[in-house]
């Protein structure tokens, strides 16, 4: 029996006329590693948000570790680990005193692990926030959502601002988080190649909905490249199953699909009497064809 | 301790192919060309994770494929070895397999190029000699 880490089913959300939520279906094992992606302003921090029960969702139901994101209770907000997109306030703290602060709040604070994160990520325990860059802000976020050693770990592009050096520390500390203790994330970026490390699942939100949600390597083998070459001229509309986007100029086509078995590849072939390569897409190309 | 053999993997996480896939037919051709020999121990999940920064279920999963295809096996332990029969993976049918796409496409190419085919076996079989 697979248990989850949290459960969105049907969520709405309306600010004025503005429908951003229209029925988001989405549900994470305890365990795996989900990244979130979607274009700007397709309501990805807003789901967190509602996941977090920091907005209340005009429909649906939504939970964490089964209790509900509007009413969490204490110990399941022990068990999340939340890094925003911004940081705000506290900027007149030292990243010593914000720490120490935020540990006050938990019956459980890993003082160990956030010492050696800081003193890995190369942040000054006595530097003032207002003092710290943006990358430097991110960084310390991370350590204020690791050290109260939480279950479920919900990251709204925490990286966009590191260099790429502490963006795969950042990763390889995700990694054994996951292999050592099992630890369950939800993970928005807009860095595809970051997600093609960590996630186990992909998530693509898109106008209002999920429009993707499965495996990584699934969705990689679903979503291809044809390159069609014929002899003679190509049909205007190709007769393709589960064509996603597609370019046709006289001999030759370019075509996306989804889930196109190799065995009509080969009848594909057959009919058009025409060479054609499929070509593998990483996750950023994914991304772009399927937000087309 | 470290098992050195994590340095014949080679992944590249942007490259198109699935990660599991990457070290599905990396292990294959290790197997298949001798480099690993029955016996020979790989390195663990856990290692491969930290070490590539990837998924441990994605290594997992290529593991279990390599497993239910006879190439590895599970030790009583949880070690991962190279099964002791391997002359599904070595036969020659199985080694042509495993370079079928890159004939596939030097094909296109040369058909695409208009090469007759007297001419393309003239330079692959240069190649053949060239590289022994």
């Amino acid at each position: 029996m697979s248990e989850y880490a949290l459960r969105l089913a049907g969520i709405h959300k309306r600010f004025k006329s503005n429908h951003v939520l229209r029925g988001v279906d989405l549900s994470l094992t305890v365990g795996t590693i989900v990244g979130l992606m979607g274009k700007n302003g397709a309501g990805k921090s807003t789901m967190i948000k509602c996941l977090l029960g920091l907005l209340k969702t005009d429909a649906g139901t939504s939970t964490v570790f089964n209790d509900s994101s509007w009413d969490l209770t204490a110990d399941s907000k022990q068990r999340i680990g939340y890094v925003p997109q911004i940081m705000t306030g506290f900027t007149w703290m030292k990243v010593e005193t914000l720490l120490e602060y935020t540990g006050s709040f938990y019956d459980v604070w890993n003082k160990e692990k956030v010492k050696s994160l800081l003193l890995e990520w190369d942040l000054n325990p006595q530097a003032r926030i207002s003092h710290l860059s943006e990358g430097e802000r991110q960084k310390l976020s991370i350590i204020q959502a690791l050290g109260h050693e939480p279950d479920l770990f919900i990251f709204d592009e925490p990286v966009a601002a590191l260099d790429p050096s502490s963006r795969r520390q950042f990763l390889k500390e995700l990694i054994d988080l996951n292999m050592n203790e099992n630890r369950s994330m939800l993970f928005s970026t807009h860095i595809a190649s970051d997600l093609e490390r960590v996630a186990a699942d992909i998530a693509v939100l898109k106008n209002g909905v999920i429009a993707y949600k499965c495996n990584l390597a699934t969705l990689q083998e679903r979503i291809r490249r044809l390159h069609i070459r014929s002899g003679r001229e190509l049909p205007e509309s190709l007769p393709i199953p589960g064509v996603i986007h597609s370019i046709v100029n006289r001999n030759s086509a370019t075509v996306t699909v989804d889930g196109l078995p190799d065995d009509y590849v080969a009848k594909l072939r057959n009919d058009l009497s025409a060479d054609i390569s499929i070509e593998p897409l990483n996750l950023e190309d994914i991304f772009l064809e399927v937000n087309r | 301790m470290d098992n050195q053999l994590i340095l014949l993997f080679q992944i590249k996480t942007s490259s198109g192919i699935p990660i599991y896939k990457q070290v599905i037919d990396q292990v294959t051709r290790l197997v298949a060309s001798g480099h690993l020999k029955a016996g020979d121990e790989l390195p663990s999940i856990r290692q491969v994770a930290g070490y590539f920064e990837i998924n441990p279920m994605t290594v997992s999963k290529a593991y279990s494929l390599l497993e239910a295809v006879g190439v590895l096996e599970r030790l009583r332990g949880k070690a991962m070895v190279v099964a002791s029969d391997q002359s599904a993976t070595r036969s020659l049918k199985k080694r042509l397999e495993l370079i079928e796409p890159i004939l596939r496409e030097a094909a296109i190419q040369a058909n695409q190029l208009g090469i007759p085919k007297e001419s393309v076996l003239q330079a692959m079989a240069e190649y053949l000699e060239g590289s022994k």
